[in-house]
């Protein structure tokens, strides 16, 4: 009798996991949380996030942080003094960051991080954890110094919601993202050079080049075309000697 | 109706109290010295660039209403004018801490009371 109740216990316990693993929003989430936890901490937002996207604590060890929040680090701060003048705002700091830190996080993106970080290392860059570096390594070096980008730690230039912590690959919007793929060819090919678009399968045709002159400034110019599934477009890339094509 | 007169006066005496009075900001900068300063020279300044490459306006841009952008973390900054932002010069402790950090982030020093002053007034009436 008792093993027939459990059976049927079993079995409604077994449906209902299903159910919710299929949602979004799922019970299991609890342990399963997406991203990184978004900031819940004003003074943090106002003293650090004034100068920089405010990174989430969850990006980086306990570690990390307790060595970027010392007089030492904070009076170099990668190339700038922001020492804080009273250490009670300091601390107050401190201790958000390093009781959220992603060694301390239940989020998945942060356990991932700081699982990719042997024991013994405690970068003071987010882009410096492997799990980071790994993320970003097939991006070429000409998307990552376009000038609306600058640099891996611009997060939000193409993490759309990296605000509310979320990392997804389904979020990210690379600026010039196709430009970027066919480069080399718009570098080394010839007028009507045909090619596929890595990622993406669509063809394209180089179809002619021009040099655009305005005021001082020379640029080099292409016209592409590009064939998609059931799509037809024209664009014209144009960069300055030793450029990015826009 | 007394009553609401004088919670009237008393919320209009406490705004007025929390307002900031530059004169007494200045002169607890300039040690109570006789200091040259003015909005034009603050204006001037602005765009000077004492180091190559930095300067009040490479991040807050020369039209003050409108929005500024980090030169090195491209991190938008919100207008410094009061006409566009009303928060501005509000807070003491505030305007102090940023003059500060920013002094030492364009010049690699703190800036002498002339310059802030000078600063600060242009900022207000820009």
């Amino acid at each position: 009798m008792t093993k027939k109740y459990i059976s049927i216990g079993l079995f409604f316990v077994l449906i209902f996991a299903a159910i919710q693993s299929k949602s979004d929003y799922n019970l299991l989430n609890i342990f399963n949380k997406r991203g990184v936890q978004v900031i819940e901490n004003t003074t943090y937002q106002e003293e650090c996030g004034a100068c920089h996207f405010d990174y989430q604590p969850g990006l980086l060890p306990e570690r990390s942080w307790k060595k970027l929040m010392t007089n030492d680090e904070l009076l170099n701060h990668f190339g700038e003094d922001v020492s804080f003048d009273d250490s009670s705002t300091a601390n107050k700091i401190i201790k958000y960051l390093t009781l959220n830190a992603a060694d301390k996080s239940s989020y998945n993106r942060s356990k991932k991080i700081s699982r990719s970080l042997p024991s013994h290392q405690s970068p003071l860059r987010i882009t410096n954890t492997p799990y980071i570096k790994r993320k970003h390594h097939g991006i070429s070096k000409e998307l990552i110094t376009q000038q609306s980008v600058g640099s891996l730690s611009n997060c939000t230039a193409c993490h759309n919601n990296a605000h509310k912590g979320d990392y997804d690959d389904d979020s990210v919007t690379i600026p010039n993202i196709k430009a970027g793929l066919i480069s080399i060819e718009l570098n080394t090919q010839k007028d009507g050079y045909v090619g596929i678009v890595k990622s993406t399968n669509e063809s394209f045709k180089i179809i002619s080049t021009k040099i655009s002159s305005n005021l001082s400034v020379k640029k080099l110019c292409r016209v592409v075309s590009f064939k998609g599934n059931d799509e037809f477009s024209v664009r014209t890339y144009c960069k300055i000697k030793g450029g990015f094509w826009h | 109706m007394n009553k609401i007169l004088l919670s009237i006066i008393i919320y209009i005496a406490s705004t007025n109290i929390l307002a900031i009075d530059f004169n007494k900001l200045y002169k607890g900068w300039s040690n109570n010295q006789q200091v040259s300063y003015s909005a034009s020279m603050g204006k001037e300044l602005w765009s000077k660039e004492i180091l190559p490459g930095k300067s009040c306006k490479s991040c807050h841009g020369s039209d003050l209403t409108q929005p500024g952008k980090h030169i090195r973390t491209n991190k938008i900054i919100k207008p410094l004018s009061l006409k566009s932002n009303p928060e501005r010069l509000t807070k003491e402790k505030k305007i102090n801490k940023w003059l500060k950090r920013n002094c030492k982030f364009t010049y690699k020093r703190e800036c002498s009371p002339e310059e802030k002053i000078s600063f600060i007034e242009f900022i207000r009436f820009n």
